[in-house]
């Protein structure tokens, strides 16, 4: 007797026969309206799909800034973004990976050896010639905004930061590599928001959540860090500990793209999914429960901008919806899907200029608000933006964390 | 465990008209309200018209309100026999918010205007942009097509037209262009391209060099709908005024450029008066006790649990997934699990022989039935969940592709749930 055929189908390849050729996809994607190197993810996505059993894949779907706002846009249920990563990984698979997203995929080697040798690695960086070198053989154009390497990483600071003593809630903190090795200011605020907040607050061993690799197409390196993270993790929420993140591009890797996108399906990964919440989404939790009095005050014109990938978390905007509440702050949303950056998309060679016409719409809406800062979620996203619109960007609970201080300061 | 701080008074499932109706009533009424759906709705592929009703009966209507007594004698769980009465306050509504964006829609529930397909037939709508009118009694037609474009062919549009026509007692001429020009040559071209193309006046005086020499003694020059999107009323005077005879729009195939305006102006309307409006998500309704305690938003991982106040049910039926056909061929509400009535016509047969079957098919009279505050009703009869309204394409007794009547179906109900859930 031959098996059930529905058993062990996968939903992700399936959906495309969902497709009802609605074009709703082709309304959304930021990258159609500004090249015709892309032919939108109607195409790319469910259409393509059906040609790709075995055959080379067209290149085009490496134009893909893979943001996500397709699938979200979907209403027939089509994974078109999650259909066009893995054919991504498999055109690379074919063709071999570029050098340079080989290297551009490891954040997490970059970034412990450049802080290791930050003053050093940050001239290098920012010196003409520096650049030249990068662009060479990262691909990275030399105009385009690279962070700077921290002095110490985010790990040895952390052991700094006072906890509550008696915690109402106990979590694990993902800090991401750009936390860790970059901006260890983004992971300070957020143990001291959490901590304020009566949140005990670890820091569990982890890994790269291995997105860079994902979307540069390496999904054999993705698998390996998925491994790692998945064996650190899973302790962590088995002991009743949420995993809290404030990368969302980082927690929302751990939530779908290590089932959708890597095909990682299995009760361990569902249990790893679901103890996974990003910061906001908790605090805004508590503040729904009557148990988190935010009281404070900002008075700034902010601009916030839910980044593509914490879009996909299907949550909402938990950072605008608490910052909201801040006394004299002047909050204005984005109102589009993607600043251009999506990743390490906007960094690489050719997709640059792409990313840069993709954030005209948000850099106007930040003139238009009259803006002072800039608030996103995701990290290559703040530095997109902040050259995009010649300001400063921020992680939202860095603003959550001045309006507290100030507070304390004040004694309010 | 649910949250206890309910941080929105509506909470609405489902982004297309009704859902967005049920917004617009609701942020009127001045309610916090939540907008959450799993993708965009219809609009983006509907024709960007409002169509009330034209046809009940197998009878073209003059007017739909000439047809409504009839529908609310003879069919009684009918939208229309339950909230024909703010399908005039719906109407003027969606009107007022597609007015603010600059949009217009002409027409009145006193007559059906006919508007020319891009297969050069003619249907009756209630509401349409300005761009759709046309005075087709005794018009010269030029239709003009865009090479490169696939989803509008001006031939087969200006040979169907004149028989289209005369079927409705208009005299109608018309001969087809397609006009070739450089901006044109692109890899990928859409209704969208174009209309961000039309947006630009560059690309209008393009056009408009081109179509210089072939205007002869046309009354009208009809274009696919793709004439702007974000610049859509200034375009299309500027094309009018230059060419000194008026445009028609002919709504094409998806996506719908007129559709995405209304659309972009409704939504931006409701981000306006502080709705929060959230893409991609399925959502289930919880029951606790005789009410709906809160949604699951089924975000990856685990779901986001919202409380909820009163909440308005506009998911759309079953080609838009509100409803589903189960493999053993009866049928599901997959939001709320809410029972389905379905027609005594269909319990043999859900459909019947041919797709576009023109008597329609039993099955799309099917939906939840919901009483005048449009509570959805149990198999007793009576409402379910005092806190939950139903509207839209959900709703049972109608057959809104036969009537021609989906549109004015989501603007009443919408209306109306939303009133109900504010009151």
């Amino acid at each position: 007797m031959s098996e059930p055929i529905l058993f062990n189908v996968d939903e992700v390849a399936l959906s495309a026969d969902r497709c009802i050729k609605c074009n709703v996809c082709n309304t959304v994607c930021p990258v159609l309206p500004v090249t015709d190197l892309f032919p939108g993810p109607k195409y790319c996505g469910p259409q393509a799909q059906r040609f790709r059993s075995g055959h080379p894949v067209e290149t085009w779907v490496d134009y893909c800034s893979g943001c996500g706002a397709c699938s979200r846009a979907c209403p027939s249920g089509v994974r078109v973004a999650e259909l066009n990563a893995r054919a991504r990984a498999r055109m690379f698979e074919q063709r071999g990976i570029p050098l340079k997203n080989r290297l551009l995929s490891r954040s997490e080697t970059l970034g412990r050896m450049g802080s290791k040798a930050a003053p050093l690695a940050n001239f290098g960086l920012n010196f003409g010639p520096g650049r030249v070198v990068v662009e060479r053989i990262l691909g990275v154009p030399r105009e385009a905004p690279l962070p700077s390497f921290s002095q110490g990483s985010f790990r040895r600071r952390f052991r700094r930061i006072p906890q509550p003593e008696r915690p109402s809630l106990r979590v694990g903190y993902f800090c991401g590599c750009t936390t860790n090795y970059y901006e260890p200011r983004v992971g300070e605020a957020a143990v001291r928001v959490l901590t304020r907040a009566g949140i005990g607050v670890e820091l569990p061993e982890q890994h790269c959540c291995g997105l860079p690799f994902i979307s540069n197409g390496d999904f054999k390196g993705a698998r390996k860090l998925a491994e790692a993270n998945l064996k650190a993790l899973l302790p962590v929420i088995r002991s009743g500990k949420r995993v809290v993140a404030t990368s969302t591009s980082c927690s929302l890797t751990l939530k779908h793209e290590y089932r959708e996108v890597l095909g990682l399906y299995g009760p361990e990964w569902e249990e790893l999914a679901a103890g996974v919440y990003d910061a906001f989404e908790l605090l805004r939790e508590l503040a729904w429960q009557g148990e988190l009095e935010l009281d404070a005050t900002l008075t700034q014109r902010v601009l916030y901008h839910g980044p593509c990938q914490l879009r996909s978390h299907g949550f909402g905007f938990p950072a605008a919806d608490l910052l909201g509440t801040l006394g004299g702050i002047e909050l204005a949303e984005s109102g589009v899907e993607c600043c251009g950056s999506a990743g390490t998309y906007g960094f690489k060679g050719d997709k640059r200029e792409i990313a840069f016409r993709v954030g005209q719409p948000l850099a106007a809406r930040a003139k238009e608000h009259r803006a002072e800062v800039v608030a996103c979620d995701s990290e290559t996203c703040r530095w997109h933006i902040q050259q995009l619109t010649g300001l400063p960007a921020r992680h939202p609970i860095e603003l959550l964390d001045d309006a507290w201080s100030q507070a304390e300061r004040t004694g309010d | 465990m649910p949250p206890d701080r309910a941080p929105y008074d509506v909470v609405v499932v489902g982004l297309g008209l009704a859902g967005l109706m049920a917004g617009l009533g609701a942020t009127s009424g001045g309610a916090r309200t939540l907008l959450v759906g799993k993708g965009h709705g219809t609009l983006r592929f509907r024709s960007g018209t409002i169509d009330v009703l034209g046809y009940w009966n197998d009878r073209s209507l003059g007017s739909p309100a000439e047809g409504l007594p009839a529908v609310a004698a003879e069919r009684p769980n009918h939208p229309y026999a339950l909230a024909g009465e703010d399908l005039g306050s719906g109407l003027e509504a969606i009107r007022t918010t597609a007015g603010a964006a600059g949009l217009d829609l002409d027409g009145s529930l006193e007559a059906n205007r006919m508007v020319a397909t891009a297969a050069g037939t003619m249907r009756p709508t209630c509401l349409a942009p300005p761009t759709m009118r046309a005075d087709w009694d005794g018009a010269h037609v030029l239709v003009v097509g865009l090479a490169g474009y696939r989803d509008f062919q001006a031939d087969l549009v200006a040979s169907v037209l004149p028989a289209a026509g005369a079927k409705l007692g208009l005299e109608v001429e018309a001969r087809a262009a397609t006009v070739d020009l450089p901006s044109l040559h692109r890899h990928h071209l859409s209704g969208l391209e174009l209309a961000r193309l039309f947006d630009q006046s560059a690309f209008r005086r393009e056009l408009l060099a081109a179509l210089r020499g072939t205007l002869g003694d046309a009354t009208v020059v009809a274009l696919p709908a793709v004439v702007g999107l974000e610049h859509a009323p200034e375009a299309a005077d500027d094309l009018a005024r230059q060419l000194g005879v008026p445009v028609a729009e002919l709504p094409t195939l998806p996506p719908s450029v007129p559709g995405l305006r209304l659309e972009l102006a409704i939504t931006a309307a409701l981000r306006r008066a502080g709705a929060r409006l959230q893409v991609g998500t399925f959502v289930r309704a919880i029951p606790q006790g005789g009410r709906i305690g809160w949604v699951e938003i089924q975000s990856p991982g685990h779901p986001l649990r919202v409380p909820v106040g009163r909440m308005v049910l506009a998911s759309g039926g079953l080609a838009s997934g509100g409803l589903e056909v189960r493999l053993d061929g009866t049928l599901r509400e997959t939001v709320a699990e809410l029972p389905v009535w379905l027609p005594e016509s269909a319990q043999g047969a859900l459909v019947g022989r041919s797709f576009l079957e023109s008597s329609g098919h039993p099955v799309s009279l099917a939906g939840v039935q919901v009483d005048g505050a449009m509570r959805p009703l149990g198999r007793e009869g009576s409402p379910l969940y005092e806190n939950l309204f139903a509207a839209g394409g959900l709703l049972a007794g109608a057959d809104r592709a036969v009537e021609k009547s989906a549109d004015g179906i989501c603007c009443a109900t919408g209306w109306r749930a939303a009133q109900e859930a504010v009151a």
